[in-house]
Formats: structure tokens, C-alpha cells, sequence
């Protein structure tokens, strides 16, 4: 790798920013820009101005989000693209189902991801089991982890996450799912039992109005719930058995649905 | 202007929580509506594990990532595995986004722009045809401006755009949507090597300038 003069670095920052030079005068640049801030500064600027150009109202395409969740949970390292081929049957942008040729690796982690998923209902079904035990707020049928997994593998369901403000080791969470058109379950409630003046109440934050979904009972288990359009966050307050109107109390636990309703 | 960010309670919450004194920084997350927070609140909760972070960042900018992978490659199957890459780097790596030097944006579209480029250039068949084709399009002048979408800066890239002279945009037009380096665009319009990489400097640094007129932001947040 050559050393490049500041003069001769400058006359290819806008090309550099463009990705437009061979890998060597790469390698250069780059050597420069680790000590030139006032360099790095331009490309920084070129680089904006390209982001610009790109595609800014095209929606997010699903498919890919469902193959970057599970990348999440694996532990393996980015797919390498040289083993990629151009010219393999695409599937449609936003097709989730497994391409032929698709590396070993990533099959594979399909099915541990689909083991580990497997084994995780059953770990929740045990816990809901116990809290099975307490009054559910619902009053006309039981609700079973069947409803909540069937929730959760609809297409276009979110899963909500409410923690306590502060955030993790604080133990108090609960977990949630919610679908598109607005059902939605509470289901593995971790909150400290509530006396018998007291109960959990549930909310749905819409555009910035807190909207009442019911109340979950002293030590919630599967509840069912209906919220609406614009709903954003799920919360969760502490409040006298009878329930309120409006609360003023800070929330127990809160998540949000993302994307919003 | 000041961002909203997970620290801040929105707009009718005023009982929700207290607000730690001195200000919240986006350090101190609190819960509250992902939407609605900043570009940095969100990578700074994608380095706490928070999936939904992640899903977030991905709905702002998944679109623009997969769709400027799409304009490169033209297979989609691998623009999906580009735009993988792209936000699963993210997850893995979120403090090597620094709010200070730019957008998250612009960020995730340059390692978008030189993934795709790289996966372009080790398609030596490809990249042969594309050369066979560029005598017929390169003067023909590919319409930059009809790439831009984004709507609160439409106007001012597309007149920032159309201010250009015909040769800057062209060089860059060739370069950024060819995935060409200089040395291939100036190859392609028999132009020295010396003039095409004035040209693509010489017309970032026009638009970088007629942006900042405008007030569109240009560097860092």
C-alpha cells in the first residue's frame, strides 16, 4: 500500500465516497483519513448527500425483517456473500420461504431456531399453567397459550415487550402480543401480586391518550384484549380493584408496538 | 430543534414517571413510544438488546437500504441478503454508528452502497456486459433526479440536482448507480481519469453546498 500525499487523498474523497476507486487507493485513504479529520469531514458530507439520493419512500420490505430476527438469535456471523451466486431463482421481495441453494449454514439455523422456539412455549405454557390458578378478568372462557401461540405466528403480529422504566434486573416484565387488527394477549406476567383493594389495569397509548383495555386482576395470566389503530405502547398501572377512568399514576411496566397499529 | 427521545414522556403523559434532573440524555432510556425517538436513542437501545429497537431502526430505514441494494444489484434475493447484512451488522456492532459524524441514514446506505458494490465486482460476467451496454446509456444521461423519494427533502435535492452541470451529475450518476470506480467511468466516456474524479468531487461538493443553503443537513446530526 502506497502513502498518498493530503493533495493527491482530496482529489479522490468525492470518488471514495462513491465506493468508485480500486481497493489499493482504498487502503490508502483510508490510512489517511485515520489522521485527517478535516478529510474525514468531506467524506462524511459526500456520504449525506448520497443518502439522499436513495430510495427513502419505499416501505420496508417484511421478508427480509422475518430473516433478520432470526439472525438475531443465532450466533453465527453475517452470511458470507462470495458463496452467493447471482442468478439463483429469486423468490419475490418479502418472501420468507427458504431458497433452494440457500447456504447449509442458514438452513440449519432454521431448524434451531424452530427447536428453540419449540422449547420456549413449553417453558411458557408451564409458568402460565401456574398462574393459571388466579382469576383471569375474562369472564367467559379460559384462554390457553394455544390462542397466545396462534397469536404470535399470525403474519403481521407484534410482540410487545413491557418492562419496568429503569429497564432490566428490575425483575417486573410481561409479555405480549398483539395483531394487526388489534387482538391482542398479555400472557408471562412477572409483577408482584397485588392486594385485594387493588388491581392491574391495562392501557393502550394512542397518539399520546391513554385508552383503557381492561382490568388484569391482582396477579394476571392470559388476557385477551382489543386494541385500535395508532395504538403505539401497551402499559400497564396499579390501581383500586374497581379500575379508573383516566389514571395519573406512572406505569408499572410499559412496551411499545412497533410498527404501530 | 429539540428530539424527543425515549426519556421524554409524549404529549398527555404529563403523570408518567419523573423526569431524572438535569435533563434526560439518551442514555438514561426510559419507556417510552419507539416512533417517536431519535435515530442515536435507538441504536443506543439496539446496544441494550432491545429487539424492538432494532425493528424500529429497521422500519426508518429498511426501505431505502433494500431499495438502493435493489438499484445495484437487480436480484432481489441478494439485496435481501445485502439488507440482512446490513441491519444484523447493526445488532452486532451499534457503536460503530457515531450520531456525531452523520446520520443513521446515511450510515446504513454506505455500507448498503459498498456491499453491494463489492458483490457487483466479483461478477466479472456481469460486470463485462454492463460495459458492452454503457456506451449506449452514458450519453444518454440517467435521470438522477427521479431516484429521490424522500419527501421532506425532495424539492430541494431534486433542484440541487438540476443545478448540476450535465457532466458532474453524469460522472456520478455512472459511478454511485454503476457501482463503477472512476477509472471505469472515465474508460466508458473516453474522459481522463484526472477530470472524471474533479467531476464527482467538484458536484458532491455543489449539492453538499446547495443543501446547507437550503438548510438540509449535510454533516452530523
Amino acid at each position: 500500500m502506497r502513502t498518498m500525499e493530503h493533495d493527491e487523498v482530496q482529489e479522490l474523497l468525492g470518488a471514495y465516497a462513491l465506493d468508485a476507486v480500486e481497493p489499493d487507493e482504498a487502503a490508502s485513504i483510508e490510512a489517511h483519513l485515520a489522521d485527517c479529520p478535516r478529510c474525514r469531514a468531506e467524506v462524511a458530507g459526500y456520504r449525506e448527500v448520497t443518502g439522499m439520493f436513495a430510495f427513502a419512500g419505499q416501505e420496508a420490505p417484511p421478508g427480509v425483517w422475518a430473516r433478520i430476527a432470526a439472525g438475531m438469535h443465532e450466533d453465527t456471523p453475517p452470511l458470507r456473500l462470495d458463496r452467493i451466486r447471482p442468478g439463483m431463482a429469486p423468490g419475490p421481495p418479502g418472501s420468507a420461504r427458504t431458497r433452494p441453494g440457500a447456504p447449509r449454514r442458514v438452513r440449519m439455523a432454521r431448524q434451531i431456531l424452530a427447536v428453540a422456539a419449540a422449547i420456549a412455549i413449553v417453558v411458557l405454557a408451564v409458568q402460565v399453567a401456574r398462574l393459571s390458578g388466579r382469576s383471569p378478568t375474562r369472564p367467559h372462557g379460559v384462554l390457553t397459550m394455544a390462542d397466545v401461540q396462534a397469536a404470535l405466528r399470525s403474519p403481521g403480529s407484534r410482540r410487545v415487550v413491557l418492562l419496568a422504566p429503569g429497564a432490566a434486573g428490575r425483575g417486573a416484565s410481561v409479555d405480549a402480543v398483539v395483531e394487526p387488527d388489534g387482538r391482542g394477549y398479555i400472557y408471562d406476567s412477572h409483577l408482584v401480586p397485588l392486594s385485594a383493594d387493588r388491581t392491574y389495569q391495562l392501557w393502550g397509548v394512542v397518539g399520546g391518550a391513554r385508552i383503557s383495555y381492561g382490568l388484569l386482576g391482582t396477579s394476571p395470566g392470559i388476557v385477551a384484549f382489543q386494541g385500535g389503530t395508532g395504538l403505539r405502547t401497551l402499559a400497564i398501572t396499579d390501581e383500586v380493584a374497581s379500575g379508573v377512568v383516566t389514571s395519573h399514576h406512572p406505569f408499572t411496566v410499559a412496551g411499545p408496538v412497533s410498527p404501530p397499529l | 430543534m429539540a428530539e424527543p427521545d425515549l426519556a421524554t414522556p409524549g404529549e398527555g403523559d404529563e403523570a408518567y414517571g419523573s423526569r431524572p434532573p438535569g435533563g434526560s440524555a439518551p442514555e438514561s432510556l426510559r419507556m417510552g413510544s419507539l416512533p417517536e425517538a431519535s435515530d442515536a436513542a435507538v441504536v443506543v437501545a439496539i446496544g441494550r438488546f432491545r429487539e424492538e429497537a432494532l425493528a424500529e431502526a429497521y422500519r426508518r430505514h429498511g426501505g431505502a437500504v433494500f431499495g438502493l441494494a435493489r438499484r445495484l444489484l437487480t436480484d432481489a434475493a441478494i439485496a435481501e441478503e445485502v439488507a440482512q447484512e446490513v441491519f444484523l451488522r447493526l445488532w452486532n456492532n451499534p457503536e460503530r454508528f457515531d450520531p456525531e459524524r452523520g446520520s443513521l441514514r446515511s450510515f446504513l446506505l454506505a455500507q448498503t452502497h459498498s456491499r453491494s458494490v463489492d458483490v457487483l465486482r466479483s461478477d466479472r460476467a456481469r460486470r463485462a456486459r454492463e460495459e458492452r451496454d454503457l456506451r449506449a446509456t452514458a450519453t444518454a444521461g440517467y435521470d438522477l433526479e427521479h431516484e429521490v423519494w424522500d419527501l421532506a427533502v425532495a424539492d430541494a435535492v431534486r433542484e440541487a440536482v438540476a443545478d448540476l452541470p450535465a457532466d458532474e451529475r453524469q460522472a456520478i450518476e455512472l459511478a454511485y448507480f454503476g457501482g463503477r470506480t472512476y477509472r471505469e467511468v472515465a474508460d466508458a466516456l473516453g474522459a481522463p481519469e484526472g477530470t472524471v474524479k474533479s467531476r464527482i468531487r467538484a458536484g458532491l461538493k455543489r449539492m453538499r453546498e446547495a443543501l446547507a443553503d437550503v438548510g438540509v443537513a449535510t454533516g452530523g446530526t
